[in-house]
């Protein structure tokens, strides 16, 4: 099972981010093997930042995701590709990992806030 | 003369001086082009006349002719559009550029029209009111400045009470003025707000004068600001608890105050004169 | 790490005056003005000296390269922000679309007549005062401000400090983008108002923001006693949305003076305002 983990860091004792859209990189980790790959994102667009950070985990083949919060933009995309949610508090990705196996995180089909359209401030 | 109110930061009082200026003017239009918080018609309760919806033209998907191609989602630069099995469409992150629909090499995207707002056409009295109100959610509120300032009769003194802060819509929203007036604190803060829409008029190179509301003494920076990039003070409006609750109150102090009246009649005098002058002068450098 | 977030709807409640009174009474923190569109905090926060800046990359817009260009006309004919007139760009109404770049034939032939050039649309700060960090940023004219610009005020002051500090960012008017920004993985909301009806209007949108984060809010209504009637209302509006409200600051002109002075409002202590504003103070760490 791939599972895609918002991070603040590009290993597994980086704590997970609670932020989707907008996370330092994206942690796509092989359950059984725990091996993984960082996907930075760190160049996310002044706006659409979920659609595009739903698109790249979608394209890098994850089949879960495990944030904190998704917006509906986000969630639409990821929902479309048939993919999981689960939230959590932020705690380091190896131990989160663990507790999804275990089936201790929660399912989130809804998303967080109303962050569609924002203003993109561009002149 | 087509007249914008503007101040940088929100809460100096553009709406308050830019509703009770317009007020004193026969048959003047007042533009509300703070699409986001329009708080105009708080103040002014205009009957309303007639609506109009605002549109834009987004890409609309056909799926049965879509390749898979994905050139048009890694085209958007601004993530409207997605990839998931068919091409998914986030219309409020959608600028409008066209790109998608006119790349797409299977037509499997056309030109949809889509609203993003309405301007709301009134009247208090004698006073023609306009006001543009974008939709929460959308990206921008350009396209409805752009709508309502456009089509002005040039024999009309029009108010422009501008968005607050220095962006895209501030820029839209002073590209048809003749004179800029700036709203002012007589604070620190209010000196560093001013030195920011300053900035922006120069580039216009529009002539501009301040009112300075919320006024209870001078602020010799203020002052000498104004008096270094020959900015003309136009009038001081005192701070007063009356008139913080008036305002508070959603009514306009000319309609309940005589002394407000003559003080907002003298404003408009001096701000008529000034951009006469101003902009006869500014025409034939 | 604790944060919170000052925030009001409406521009111009005192946010950054009750943000200053945090700054000058609390200890160990660090503080982030996200109110980008018009920085205002460190007008009110003496003794700052800058330690780093940086320009900040927002979009993109076209650059036509006359040496290059044919003088087709095609970027012009399909522009959609008329930003293109006689073969140059005003970079003032390009929004950085790349229609005319992708277009082009003289880039379609694999040369580059239109380039897409990232655009600074404004610069970060990284400043100290006393021993304590301090993250802002200023746009240039024509920049709104966006998320990505106050996610990154509040990431660079994150990289300086320790788990121990608090943080304490002082937020933008609105509900947009740079607001859900400014409150995201915060422990905290202050929402300042002031008693007018466009106030309350945009307070109540801005509790409904919170609401989706699942996030305490807090109510300090400024001003309170220049619409007493107002302020009820905002007293009702708070008692039915289970809102503590933490104080009812009076109105006063000593925090004009404050201002004015480049000082905090609490370095007049004795003034009405200041002596509530403490009080705020006081809870908002018990909070904490």
């Amino acid at each position: 099972m791939k599972v895609a983990i918002s991070a603040t860091g590009s290993s597994l004792d980086a704590l997970m981010d609670q932020r989707f859209g907008r996370a330092a990189y994206f942690l796509m980790v092989e359950t059984e093997s725990l091996e993984f790959e960082a996907i930075e994102n760190s160049g996310a667009a002044a706006g659409g930042a979920g659609i595009q950070a739903a698109q790249k985990v979608i394209d890098a083949g994850a089949q879960v995701v495990l944030t904190g919060n998704v917006g509906p933009n986000a969630m639409q995309v990821l929902q479309a590709a048939g993919i999981k949610i689960y939230t959590s508090e932020p705690l380091e990705v190896r131990q989160l990992v663990e507790v999804y196996q275990q089936g201790g995180l929660k399912e989130i089909t809804t998303p967080v806030a109303a962050h569609s359209g924002m203003k993109s401030g561009n002149a | 003369m087509k007249l914008a109110f503007l101040s940088g930061k929100g809460g100096v009082g553009k709406t308050l001086v830019s509703t009770n200026f317009a007020r004193l003017i026969p048959e003047a239009i007042y533009l509300d082009c703070d699409v986001e918080e329009p708080n105009g018609a708080i103040f002014l309760k205009p009957q309303i006349e007639q609506v109009l919806e605002v549109k834009v033209l987004n890409p609309e998907p056909l799926p049965e002719l879509c390749l898979g191609c994905r050139r048009c989602v890694e085209f958007c630069k601004f993530n409207a559009l997605a990839y998931v099995g068919q091409i998914m469409l986030f219309a409020e992150l959608c600028h409008a550029c066209g790109g998608c629909w006119k790349l797409c090499p299977a037509e499997a995207l056309r030109a949809k029209e889509r609203v993003i707002g309405q301007l709301e056409l009134g009247r208090t009295g004698e006073l023609a009111t306009r006001t543009g109100l974008m939709n929460p959610g959308e990206a921008t509120g350009v396209p409805i400045i752009k709508q309502l300032l456009h089509d002005l009769p040039s024999e009309k003194t029009v108010v422009i009470d501008c968005p607050p802060g220095s962006g895209c819509s501030v820029l839209e929203s002073l590209k048809k003025a003749d004179f800029a007036v700036l709203v002012a604190e007589p604070t620190a803060f209010g000196l560093h707000d001013l030195e920011m829409v300053c900035e922006l008029v120069r580039f216009y190179n529009l002539p501009a004068g301040v009112v300075i509301n919320k006024h209870t003494e001078d602020l010799a920076e203020v002052e000498a600001f104004c008096a270094r990039q020959q900015l003309p003070i136009l009038g001081k409006i005192p701070y007063q608890a009356s008139t913080a609750a008036l305002y508070g109150a959603g009514k306009l102090l000319v309609d309940e105050d005589v002394a407000a009246k003559e003080l907002f009649a003298k404003i408009v005098t001096t701000v008529m004169e000034v951009a006469t002058d101003e902009t006869a002068r500014h025409l034939k450098r | 790490m604790k944060q919170l977030v000052i925030l009001s709807g409406k521009g111009g409640t005192g946010k950054t005056t009750l943000a200053g009174a945090l700054v000058h009474l609390l200890e160990q923190k660090a503080f982030a003005d996200c109110d980008v569109d018009a920085p205002n905090l460190h007008l009110i926060c003496n003794e700052l000296t800058e330690q780093q800046s940086d320009d900040y990359y927002g979009f993109q817009k076209a650059k036509i390269d006359p040496s290059q260009c044919v003088q087709c006309g095609k970027c012009q004919e399909l522009c959609h922000f008329g930003a293109i007139k006689d073969f140059k760009v005003n970079p003032y109404e390009c929004e950085g679309c790349g229609v005319c770049a992708y277009f082009c034939p003289v880039n379609q032939a694999g040369n580059s007549a239109i380039q897409m050039q990232e655009w600074v649309s404004g610069k970060t700060f990284l400043s100290k005062r006393q021993n304590e960090w301090f993250s802002h940023a200023k746009l240039q004219m024509g920049n709104g401000a966006s998320g990505k610009l106050v996610t990154q005020v509040r990431k660079q002051l994150l990289e300086q400090i320790t788990s121990e500090e608090l943080v304490i960012i002082d937020g933008s008017p609105g509900i947009g983008c740079p607001v859900l920004a400014s409150i995201t993985g915060v422990n905290l909301v202050v929402a300042v108002t002031e008693p007018t009806l466009s106030g309350l209007h945009d307070l109540e949108r801005l509790v409904q923001t919170v609401a989706q984060f699942k996030l305490p809010i807090f109510v300090c209504i400024n001003k309170y006693d220049l619409n007493q009637e107002v302020t009820q209302l905002v007293e009702e509006f708070c008692a039915k949305k289970q809102l503590e409200v933490l104080g009812k600051i009076p109105y006063d002109q000593t925090v004009i003076q404050a201002v004015n002075a480049g000082a905090s409002i609490v370095q007049y202590p004795a003034s009405p305002a200041a002596v509530v504003i403490m009080e705020i103070c006081q809870k908002i760490r018990s909070l904490v």
